[in-house]
């Protein structure tokens, strides 16, 4: 970690133990019944339209209430008159989804009720700056051909997690980074730990850089003996489309500059990270990357929500555990990120083992259950098989098994003349 | 030394008549009712998968051999399953911890073991009292026991390979 980074580090208030902050909600889009305490490491698994997303949005509302209306009003978007709830509704989570709350939903946050429509308005704390930083699963949508949009070039109905997060990008591209235009592996956020990864896994050894030989900054892809003529956006692999966005979200949160606008780091700021699918389009190693910055954004004391369709992380948070349980040390995690033993890699596997992680499984049926354990030898299958997330290679290991028995029970003769058949 | 069995053996694929108690008896093994053979704080994790069939026996076959091969692999049990066609077959069981994946060389090994000996002579009559699709291999956990081997290993998909179904608190035979 650089010198300005470390000075960077987490705040000690957040290091100490704080009460676990709790959702419980009913009757909100597709979900039916959620309780859901979120410990360092949260993680939500489950079916497509079982409504992580919806739950992600509305507790970045909930957190972020008045700074979310102050971004609105900013950018001259008003919520006023009869219809105030739904056009607000429709404005944060996106079109069509107003109705998500209804005449049956509750919910209660840190064990107070909560009535969502009343969100709609901002509140008369003093507390307006963002405190949860939103990776959505629309990222790629930050960085259309390459260029980076603002909050104001989305349309009203696109959600505002999109537009929140877009002109965080927005802002480091043109500002931070305008000047110096590398942006990996340049800039020195990350630590020799965390780059290496994404340099072999993510970007093949080439160079991410904003082109401004044109009249708008747009970011490029410098090819090893081929600097002329950088890759542009659409030839890149799906992958590092996914993955420079969720790059520049990494960047935000591990800033070098000691202040920002506000008159305060980022870390002082933010305090929950949510990310959707952070494994999306990437190989299984890339994932493995991406994993590496998570432990780090915790490290930095962030509390971390994911949602995930991904086996890779469900492993990690199993490892973790059960590295936990076991009372196992910092080289157990390094092994499986196949990490050195420098300093930065000890200290971050270190504090991984001292976090707590949850998972929870966001059902077809509109229930969401803790399968924390995620032990593979639970009778109930919702924990053993991680939500759905190994069903497959569980039954594959199954059928396996029984075709191996049914073959040796064949005669000889006759398996023979099978094998050769297939062949 | 198991006994020598002078019954024909039946056609391969279909269902075999024997009776598991005679089978046992010609493998030289001391079968008990019901899940009698089978330590008894294993007992409450095995059932029948429905309720028309039940449990006929059971052998302790590590006991059985730990003087003669007292460094084999012992495999752990057999258990004998009436089918409700009236139909018998073998279950073979084992108790064995999966607290890391280097058990699975070590339950292979058992593995390996059993299906050597289901080939020898004695055996001749439990090894054709098996399921219409094949053998029936069981991995046995504690309640409290830990799996630690995750169904995306590679060495989930050893034990796959080797037509051993993955390690379960509790099994439904056959």
């Amino acid at each position: 970690m650089n010198p300005e980074a470390e000075k960077n580090s987490p705040p000690k208030k957040r290091g100490r133990k704080a009460k676990v902050p709790r959702l419980q909600l009913s009757h909100l889009g597709p979900i039916q019944s959620a309780d859901v305490r979120f410990k360092d490491l949260t993680v939500l698994v489950g079916p497509q339209a079982t409504g992580k997303s919806i739950f992600l949005q509305t507790l970045k509302l909930l957190v972020d209430r008045d700074q979310i209306h102050d971004t609105f009003k900013h950018h001259s978007m008003f919520f006023n008159g009869d219809n105030q709830e739904h056009a607000f509704m429709e404005g944060y989570f996106g079109r069509g989804l107003s109705g998500a709350w209804g005449s049956q939903s509750t919910m209660a946050w840190n064990g107070s009720s909560v009535q969502l429509p009343a969100y709609a308005k901002p509140s008369k704390s003093r507390t307006r700056h963002e405190r949860l930083f939103y990776i959505p699963a629309q990222r790629v949508m930050s960085l259309p051909g390459g260029v980076s949009q603002n909050f104001g070039q989305f349309n009203f109905g696109d959600p505002y997690t999109l537009r929140a997060f877009s002109d965080a990008v927005h802002d480091l591209m043109q500002n931070e980074f305008g000047a110096n235009g590398e942006l990996f592996p340049g800039p020195s956020r990350l630590n020799d730990t965390l780059r290496q990864p994404i340099q072999v896994h993510l970007f093949g050894g080439n160079r991410l850089a904003l082109d401004d030989s044109g009249s708008t900054k747009r970011l490029g892809l410098h090819v090893t003996g081929q600097e002329r003529q950088p890759l542009g956006f659409l030839s890149w692999s799906a992958g590092q489309w996914e993955f420079t966005p969720l790059l520049m979200g990494m960047y935000w949160l591990c800033p070098t500059t000691s202040r920002r606008k506000t008159g305060k780091t980022a870390q002082e700021c933010i305090e929950w990270v949510a990310i959707e699918e952070p494994e999306m389009g990437l190989h299984p190693q890339g994932i493995a990357a991406v994993l590496l910055l998570v432990l780090e954004l915790m490290r930095r004391g962030y509390r971390v929500v994911l949602s995930t369709h991904s086996p890779v992380v469900l492993e990690m948070v199993w490892a973790l555990q059960e590295f936990k349980k076991l009372g196992s040390s910092e080289a157990s995690v390094r092994e499986i990120f196949d990490l050195p033993a420098t300093p930065q890699a000890k200290k971050m596997a270190q504090s991984a083992l001292n976090k707590d992680c949850a998972v929870y499984y966001f059902e077809r049926d509109g229930s969401v259950r803790d399968i924390s354990k995620l032990d593979p030898g639970a009778m109930d299958t919702a924990e053993s098989e991680w939500g759905g997330i190994s069903g497959f290679a569980s039954r594959t290991n199954q059928a396996i098994a029984e075709a191996v028995c049914q073959a040796e029970t064949r005669p000889r003769r006759r398996r023979k003349s099978l094998v050769k058949r297939a062949a | 030394m198991a006994a020598r069995s002078t019954t024909k053996p039946p056609t391969v694929g279909r269902k075999s008549h024997h009776s598991f108690q005679a089978a046992a008896l010609a493998a030289g093994l001391t079968p008990l009712n019901g899940k009698a053979a089978v330590e008894g704080a294993y007992r409450a994790q095995i059932k029948t998968s429905k309720a028309d069939t039940q449990l006929t026996g059971s052998v302790d076959i590590d006991a059985h051999f730990q003087t003669a091969e007292p460094q084999s692999p012992r495999w752990g049990y057999g258990i004998g399953v009436q089918m409700s066609d009236g139909s018998e077959l073998v279950c073979w069981v084992e108790p064995h911890s999966a607290s890391s994946t280097d058990e699975v060389t070590r339950m292979l090994a058992k593995l390996d073991w059993l299906k050597a000996k289901l080939h020898t002579k004695a055996f001749e009559m439990l090894n054709a009292m098996k399921h219409a699709s094949g053998h029936r291999f069981y991995w046995l956990l504690k309640p409290d026991g830990a799996c630690r081997i995750s169904a995306h290993s590679k060495e989930a998909r050893r034990v796959a390979q080797q037509g051993l179904r993955m390690p379960a608190k509790k099994l439904s035979l056959p």
